[in-house]
């Protein structure tokens, strides 16, 4: 398809932007507005439509019941205008306009958006034009025509789920459907609209031998309720919360660490955050494109290959185009621990002079060889499974992150720990890595299911 | 104060709403949100204005007996939103022998925070100019300097709430500068940040050369920071990170939404030692200019200070409106939402330990060899299993009373509860609150306040 009304969902087909599905004409009069201003250089609009429907349970008791509802249309003007050297500057500056917005509020509206754009003065940059969009799954056709159904169906199977577990019981849970619909113009062209579908699904299990309870939290987003497997999550972390009650604080530790599934997820972000165009313009990051992101380290592990790819099915971050309107793609990062581009939304993408790849997609990262048990099996070495908080240093890749969960494996021994600290470098832990050959799909990460890290540090007892 | 229109319409429809959606259930409330407000960010190769998002929408409360349903819409043009309310209240189904909600005393007001400097009142230009001025001091500071960032935000946030007895408006003023030092050296890139803020005014941007050289001086100091050796360690914590400390440690702990799920051990120790006697700890909506305070709760509860531990015992817990309901204890000004489209949850305001008779310099000097903790960045609570987690983005080496120039970074507290705040030795004469947003588990973020004194206490460092 290229320019033209984009048909991007898989439901219906061929899908009328929101703007006519849903008889809204606010979409016409704010680019008429826009259109009419001799200040408005460049603009976009995106209107979104979203539904929600939420459920809480404390205990298999429902506690609350929600419905939302919001409509919005969020625009973003550009204003050029000589600069504070005299030279060419872009000014931005953006407004939303509500149901509510008659044509008075959204012209006193535009009017301060073109003021504030005007005060500000940095490097001209444009605007993505129109493009072939692929089509990408990004709808659960049933969690949109039925979501209470589905809210009832996620609640069964968890209760069900939960009450098959020994020792363990549902403490409280949350389950957030959310149905958006979005349509994207800017002044360049590009016209896009997409409908797309979120599940947040939140549990707690307590886990009690009597005399002593404790816990496991788990909170997952999927674009597909399917995607949850509810009675393999629940097991999973209804074993994790069994073992929580007998997990002690660990040994000190300096050597192999495993890490497994979630707890992976903020550590990868470091890696995204690092390859971002935006943070090379900011100096936030100082990795090179055809350089090794480990620097002068000596790699002694797996090579580090990475991906960015919005056009995943299902993925948390895949969609046809992003919010500016770039198509989505399946672009690699990092390839054999090599910088081999920078992401970049069209601003930065000029900025440093580089091919724009659109915002970043899902993370992905290709299986290894190593099946999951050997990387377990070379002890002794902690296995983490879940951190209290696992929050990098995004500049300089330094983490120190509580152990929520883990275990001491040494030989056919697993004991469970919890408490003590993870401390170390994300450079020198991804140096010397080994990536599982089993994979996990974690909604917005498709790759190895754990990582090992042949020399970290563990603050323990 | 200035009501926004919005506000003003639904001001004098929501009591006949309310009244109408009584005859389907036992209670029912209204709570309507807007802000207004703008964000400055201007760095060394860019700069952004933009206007706050107006967060603007109605939530309507309905409460079955057993269950709070609500509606939560965008829409506030007032003949839809009935005709919504309607709709939806025609589903519900009250529970025959349900809780009775009390709407409290009879009561209309308005309040608003006060502050020295309305931001309303400073034209945008001059506080976009100043931030420019700041900025350029910033990157001035040093020629290792290879960012400089400037962070200012005002916002006001307007909230009216409607039940069949309450009607109540607030605005409350927030205003935050942040300012951050990028600085590389030797292959090495580090960065420290200094913030202001609180409810408080356009008074916040106003920034010292003092500061600026603190800034400077701490960002340089990262530069040759090492990993510190785990281990337990004597230390004294400055005031953001005793507020850390004590929002994970037995702020979230209390949260009475947490025992009514089974998810927090302090339950069980009501009115038993759960800290050193030092220790009087409150969650206070009011305290002057906590970045978490406000009037009423989101529940139309006013606010007043509440005591959570005192000398060392564990007194009371924070409640929402259904979990009070259920536990049968008395509500506190405790229910808040993320936004009109979040449910509210028992939530903090500003949480902070009050202060002891210790200064700081005596804390510092009673120390043979320890750490001084700085900078507290983030926190985890694990009100279950009484872990606790604070992550701080330096400390300085003590040796023998004094603080050396030794620096460590990344620096992790971690450890057992009741441990560290049984340990506490020291409490200082100081007091300082400083703002953040906290979430509830990993969402739910909405602006608090935390702080407190100098502490002294031993605890796992990694």
């Amino acid at each position: 398809m290229t320019g033209g009304l984009q048909a991007v969902d898989l439901l219906v087909s061929p899908l009328l932007p929101l703007s006519l599905l849903r008889g809204y004409t606010v979409l016409e009069q704010i680019i008429r507005h826009l259109q009419a201003h001799t200040a408005v250089h460049d603009w976009q609009v995106e209107l979104n439509h979203k539904r929600s429907h939420q459920l809480f349970l404390v205990g298999e008791r429902v506690e609350s019941e929600r419905s939302v509802e919001t409509v919005r249309a969020r625009v973003r003007i550009y204003n050029d205008h000589p600069g504070p050297e005299g030279d060419l500057a872009r000014g931005e500056a953006s407004f939303v306009v509500l149901p509510q917005d008659d044509d008075t509020a959204i012209a006193r509206k535009l009017e301060e958006a073109v003021f504030m754009a005007g005060l500000v003065s940095n490097p001209p940059f444009g605007l993505p034009g129109p493009a072939d969009y692929p089509a990408v799954e990004v709808l659960d056709p049933r969690l949109a025509e039925e979501p209470r159904a589905v809210l009832d169906e996620l609640r069964g199977q968890l209760i069900a789920a939960a009450s098959r577990q020994p020792q363990v019981r549902l403490s409280s849970s949350e389950c957030f459907l959310e149905v958006g619909e979005s349509e994207l113009r800017n002044s360049r062209g590009v016209q896009a609209a997409v409908r797309s579908s979120q599940a947040l699904f939140d549990f707690v299990l307590i886990s009690s031998d009597g005399a002593n309870e404790s816990e496991m939290h788990t909170a997952q987003q999927r674009r597909r309720a399917a995607d949850f497997d509810v009675p393999a999550l629940v097991a999973r972390k209804a074993a994790q919360a069994r073992d929580a009650l007998r997990a002690t604080v660990p040994p000190g530790h300096r050597g192999p660490v495993v890490i497994s599934r979630e707890a992976l997820l903020d550590m990868l972000a470091f890696f995204r955050v690092q390859s971002s165009a935006q943070s090379k313009f900011q100096k936030l990051s100082q990795l090179e494109v055809g350089q090794s992101v480990f620097g002068l380290r000596e790699v002694r592990g797996e090579p580090l290959h990475l991906r960015s790819d919005a056009l995943l099915p299902f993925g948390l971050n895949s969609g046809p185009c992003d919010a500016e309107g770039l198509p989505g793609r399946d672009v690699v990062i990092i390839e054999d621990n090599v910088l081999r581009r920078f992401w970049a939304n069209q601003r930065y993408a000029e900025y440093l002079g580089i091919e724009p790849t659109g915002a970043f997609g899902n993370l992905v990262i290709p299986p290894g060889t190593t099946p999951l048990a050997e990387l377990l099996a070379d002890g002794p070495l902690i296995h983490i499974v879940a951190f209290s908080d696992m929050v990098p240093d995004m500049v300089t890749g330094d983490v120190v992150a509580e152990i929520r969960l883990g275990y001491v494996v040494d030989g056919d021994r697993v004991t469970p720990i919890k408490g003590g600290a993870l401390s170390a470098n994300l450079f020198d832990g991804f140096a010397q890595a080994t990536y599982a050959r089993e994979v996990a799909f974690l909604g917005e990460y498709l790759g190895p299911e754990a990582i090992r890290f042949e020399q970290m540090v563990i603050a323990g007892e | 104060m200035d009501i926004p229109p919005e506000l003003t319409r639904l001001r004098d429809v929501l009591p006949s709403l309310i009244e109408d959606m009584e005859r389907q259930v036992p209670y029912a409330a209204a709570l309507v949100q807007q802000q207004t407000g703008h964000t400055i960010h201007v760095e060394s190769r860019e700069q952004h204005v933009e206007p706050a998002d107006p967060s603007l929408g109605v939530v309507l409360s309905f409460w079955t007996g057993r269950r709070l349903a609500e509606l939560a819409t965008s829409e506030l043009h007032p003949d839809r939103l009935v005709r919504l309310a309607r709709e939806f209240a025609a589903g519900l189904t009250v529970e025959p022998d349900g809780l009775p909600v009390d709407p409290g005393p009879p009561l209309e007001q308005t309040y608003a925070t006060s502050c020295q400097i309305d931001p309303a009142t400073v034209p945008l230009q001059e506080k976009f100019a100043h931030c420019v001025e700041v900025q350029a001091r910033l990157a001035a500071l040093d020629p290792r300097v290879i960012n400089a960032r400037v962070l200012y935000r005002d916002e006001a946030e307007t909230k009216l709430f409607v039940n069949r007895s309450r009607r109540l408006l607030q605005r409350i003023q927030r205003a935050r500068l942040m300012m951050m030092l990028l600085v590389h050296e030797n292959g090495r890139t580090v960065y420290d940040w200094r913030i202001q803020d609180g409810t408080r005014g356009y008074e916040v941007a106003a920034v010292t050369d003092e500061t600026l050289a603190s800034l400077r001086d701490s960002a340089l100091a990262l530069l040759s920071a090492e990993r510190i050796e785990p281990g337990f360690y004597d230390c004294v914590s400055c005031p953001d990170v005793s507020g850390i400390i004590a929002h994970e440690a037995f702020g979230h702990g209390v949260e009475l939404d947490m025992f009514l799920k089974g998810r927090a051990r302090a339950r069980d120790y009501l009115g038993k030692q759960v800290a050193s006697p030092l220790v009087t700890m409150v969650d206070n909506p009011l305290a002057e200019g906590g970045y978490g305070g406000f009037f009423f709760d989101d529940e139309g509860e006013p606010a007043r200070p509440i005591t959570i531990i005192r000398e060392g015992i564990l007194e009371r817990g924070l409640g929402d409106l259904a979990s009070s309901l259920y536990l049968g204890v008395e509500r506190t000004a405790s229910g808040r939402r993320e936004s009109f489209a979040r449910k509210p949850y028992a939530r903090m305001s500003n949480t902070y330990i009050l202060p002891g008779h210790s200064t700081p310099e005596e804390m510092v000097a009673s120390v043979p060899r320890g750490i001084y903790l700085e900078h507290g960045s983030s926190g985890m609570e694990d009100p279950k299993d009484w872990g606790i987690q604070v992550i701080c983005h330096y400390g300085r080496e003590i040796v023998n009373g004094r603080v050396t120039g030794r620096v460590f970074a990344p620096v992790g507290i971690t450890g057992y509860v009741p441990d560290l705040l049984q340990s506490i030795s020291m409490v200082g004469n100081d007091l300082k609150l400083s703002g953040g947003y906290c979430g509830k588990g990993y969402k739910e973020l909405v602006p608090n306040g935390s702080g407190g004194p100098h502490l002294k206490f031993r605890a796992r460092l990694g």
